[in-house]
């Protein structure tokens, strides 16, 4: 298990925050839960916006989805208000009822009336993790035992990559790949982070850096196979109202294109991004006019720069930080890393020359 | 239907009769009569198109409504324990393996304070691979995880599809006169409503999804039409069902007729104030049309509720999904298509409207007077003064 930037391989110029993770943004937590059973390598990650003991809260949330097809619940909301205000569910698609369930669980405990600004809809991003686990295993096993241990979260701590949470289950570029997380700090002072489950992309396009490590490395591994889809959540305290966030989920693509994790062979993929500041703050009621920021479309392309060099490093970690595995017979290995480093060091030197 | 003023007068009264609410936890479909009458039994019909034999959106060929009704448990609210007030009604859009043969399908937000889960994948591929299930707010995930099961037992490759489908589950809030924080719906009730899904007739008003909701300040749930539509030498219906929760009483209009200022009382009692509330609609046509197409026919939808009076509010979930069974796609190399021409979409436009009014007045008039959770009460919208406003408005002789 490593990260990128321990083998002396940055992406992008702008610098990273403390953990290089989503959780640099102030008061955002990332929490995970696995699974290990016999024929099982299961688990779900929750991104909580902002700590448990805050009681109302709408932030602000935009969405891009490969095909416009939006695999989450709590759409409705997050497309026409564009806001949400509970965690950021990602499981296995067969779990996804039963995760929605403990969280209606949850926003009751917050909020009997479930409102849209304490606890509901939930939010809930199936992914397809058939590739490994049989969908009617993670069915009969996976449900609110693991969703209220991943909501056991630490505001601003690291966030653990690879086989962790849903990523137990993924698969990228033929290697065992999983969560992977970075962030950058923007020169006007704001924070953007990453977070991306990696279960998609062909060895033959994977790019470290725009170097074709991928095309190294063609002959060590077998094809992937299974479904091909992703799932990334961006974070930032710079205050984007939501077609603004609609936008800079789009800004993801050009990061995750670059790394190779969505090419043409890409079933399903989806980003959303919410900024932490909302439109209620901590507040009991509600004004008749809310205050709110905005930034200046001015400082917008540091912020989507930010989101697609977060992107295409979150993706490398997800690589780097996966362990191989071996379980029921089968295995999948991790991407082997001595081929390519000196090569991509090398380039990088000369490029910066 | 036509029926006489003696006649319905002798049905109002027996109904009126009726216990408020039953007693024991009660899942059982009952005959099409459970409901107090429909719209056109009372004399009163919507448009100018003639319904299908139903009247429901059974009338599209091959889909099915089944419910489950749960009423169980009377006075304060012990969370958890009840009372409770609520259900799960499933349509099955056609009687085959729908995750191997998919229909065309679209949905539409018109506001969005609601849930309506598997949209996805509908818009991904325009397809409907699953079928819908109408519940409350706070069961949401079990309906889901309940269809789920029922998916994947039906089709154990359902991941290895290239379109993978997803539930579709929406939901409206029942919290008046339910138990919501209990949760009651549970995943087996989900799969007892799709197992129970038949042709013909549906019970419509306090049933299903439907049962512990309002409309307009009056008992509503669940309400259904249809209508026939006639293309030259083609003919095609198209059906409506809703789950109707949506608007306040001084917004009621029949046919145009201000029947909500008419009848000032009998507003829910006790509990809080009329809130805003939410719609949902389903729209079924064989009708060979493309995603494209459907997604117009859900904006016409909207436009059936405004004609009763609705203006969906800020913290309503009107949602809308419209699917043809006109063609079954199930995943051939280059399949045939066909496309009903945009020249003659107006009168299935017509269809929709009309047959949106029509299902969400026989909500109301379907529906009994509920008591609930803390003794909340909601009225049934009285039907003899229904007939005499609307009477002395010249719509009924």
């Amino acid at each position: 298990m490593m990260r990128l930037r321990e083998l002396g391989i940055k992406i992008g110029t702008r610098p990273p925050g403390h953990y290089n993770a989503i959780t640099d943004v102030e008061g955002v937590g990332v929490g995970q839960a696995e699974l290990l059973e016999d024929d099982l390598y299961t688990g779900i990650t929750a991104v909580v916006p902002y700590p448990a003991d805050v009681k109302k809260r709408q932030l602000f949330v935009g969405r891009w989805a490969l095909d416009g097809g939006d695999g989450m619940t709590g759409l409705g909301v997050a497309e026409d208000l564009g806001t949400f205000s509970t965690p950021i569910v990602l499981a296995p698609a067969a779990a996804v009822g039963k995760i929605y369930d403990g969280l209606i669980q949850y926003g009751l405990g917050r909020d009997p009336g479930l409102t849209t600004v304490a606890g509901w809809p939930p939010l809930v991003v199936g992914i397809d993790d058939s590739g490994w686990n049989p969908p009617a295993r993670n069915y009969a096993r996976l449900g609110e035992a693991e969703l209220f241990r991943a909501l056991q979260v630490q505001q601003n701590g690291p966030v653990k990559e690879g086989n962790a949470g849903v990523g137990c289950g993924l698969s990228a570029f033929g290697f065992k790949a999983g969560m992977g997380t970075a962030s950058r700090m923007l020169g006007t002072g704001y924070t953007l982070g990453a977070l991306v489950a990696a279960n998609a992309g062909a060895l033959e396009g994977l790019c470290v850096d725009r170097y074709p490590v991928g095309a190294r490395l063609q002959s060590q591994t077998a094809k992937p196979t299974g479904p091909q889809s992703f799932a990334a959540v961006l974070a930032t305290d710079a205050p984007l109202v939501p077609r603004q966030l609609d936008r800079l989920s789009g800004r993801a693509v050009p990061g995750l294109s670059r790394v190779g994790l969505l090419d043409s062979g890409t079933h399903e993929g989806l980003v959303l991004a919410f900024s932490t500041t909302g439109i209620v703050q901590q507040k009991g009621e509600d004004e008749v006019v809310e205050k709110l920021r905005m930034e200046d479309e001015a400082i917008l392309h540091e912020v989507f720069a930010a989101a697609g060099e977060a992107c295409e490093e979150a993706v490398l970690n997800a690589l780097l930080g996966a362990v191989s595995v071996e379980k029921s017979g089968r295995s999948l290995g991790r991407l082997p890393v001595d081929d390519w480093v000196e090569d991509v060091r090398r380039y990088q030197r000369e490029k910066n020359q | 239907m036509n029926i006489d003023r003696r006649k319905f007068l002798h049905l109002g009264l027996g109904f009126a009769a009726l216990p408020l609410v039953g007693r024991g936890l009660r899942a059982a479909t009952s005959s099409p009569a459970a409901g107090r009458a429909r719209l056109r039994d009372l004399g009163i019909a919507i448009g100018s198109l003639a319904p299908g034999t139903y009247n429901a959106i059974t009338d599209v060929d091959g889909v099915a409504v089944g419910h489950v009704t749960l009423i169980e448990g009377e006075g304060m609210l012990r969370p958890g324990l009840g009372p409770v007030r609520t259900g799960v009604t499933a349509i099955l859009p056609h009687g085959g393996d729908l995750t191997r043969e998919q229909l065309f399908a679209a949905d539409f937000t018109l506001n969005g304070d609601g849930e309506l889960t598997g949209v996805g994948p509908i818009r991904r591929s325009g397809r409907l691979g699953a079928p819908i299930l109408l519940t409350n707010t706070s069961s949401v995930g079990a309906v889901y995880d309940g269809a789920m099961g029922y998916m994947l037992e039906r089709n154990p490759d359902l991941f290895s599809l290239p379109t993978r489908p997803e539930p579709v589950v929406g939901e409206t809030w029942a919290d008046f006169l339910n138990d919501t924080a209990g949760r009651h719906v549970r995943p087996e009730h989900a799969v007892q409503a799709l197992h129970r899904a038949r042709g013909g007739s549906v019970e419509e008003g306090c049933v299903g999804g439907g049962t512990g909701m309002r409309a307009y300040g009056f008992k509503a749930g669940i309400g259904t039409a249809s209508r026939l539509l006639s293309m030259e030498e083609r003919s095609y219906v198209v059906g409506v069902l809703v789950q109707a929760n949506q608007g306040r009483r001084g917004q009621l209009l029949v046919d145009g007729v201000p029947v909500g200022r008419g009848i000032s009382d009998l507003l829910p009692a006790r509990g809080s104030t009329e809130g805003d509330k939410s719609l949902l609609v389903i729209i079924a046509t064989d009708a060979p049309l493309l995603p494209i197409q459907l997604q117009r026919l859900c904006k016409r939808a909207a436009l059936g509720m405004a004609r009763t009076g609705g203006i969906s509010t800020a913290g309503s979930g009107d949602l809308l999904l419209a699917f043809s069974t006109g063609q079954k796609l199930a995943g051939e190399a280059a399949t045939s298509l066909q496309m009903l021409s945009n020249s003659f979409i107006t009168k299935l436009y017509q269809g929709v409207v009309e047959a949106t009014e029509e299902a969400i007045l026989n909500a109301l008039t379907a529906a009994y007077t509920m008591v609930g959770r803390d003794e909340n009460t909601i009225h049934a919208l009285p039907l003899d003064r229904l007939v005499e406003i609307m009477r002395r408005h010249g719509k009924i002789e």
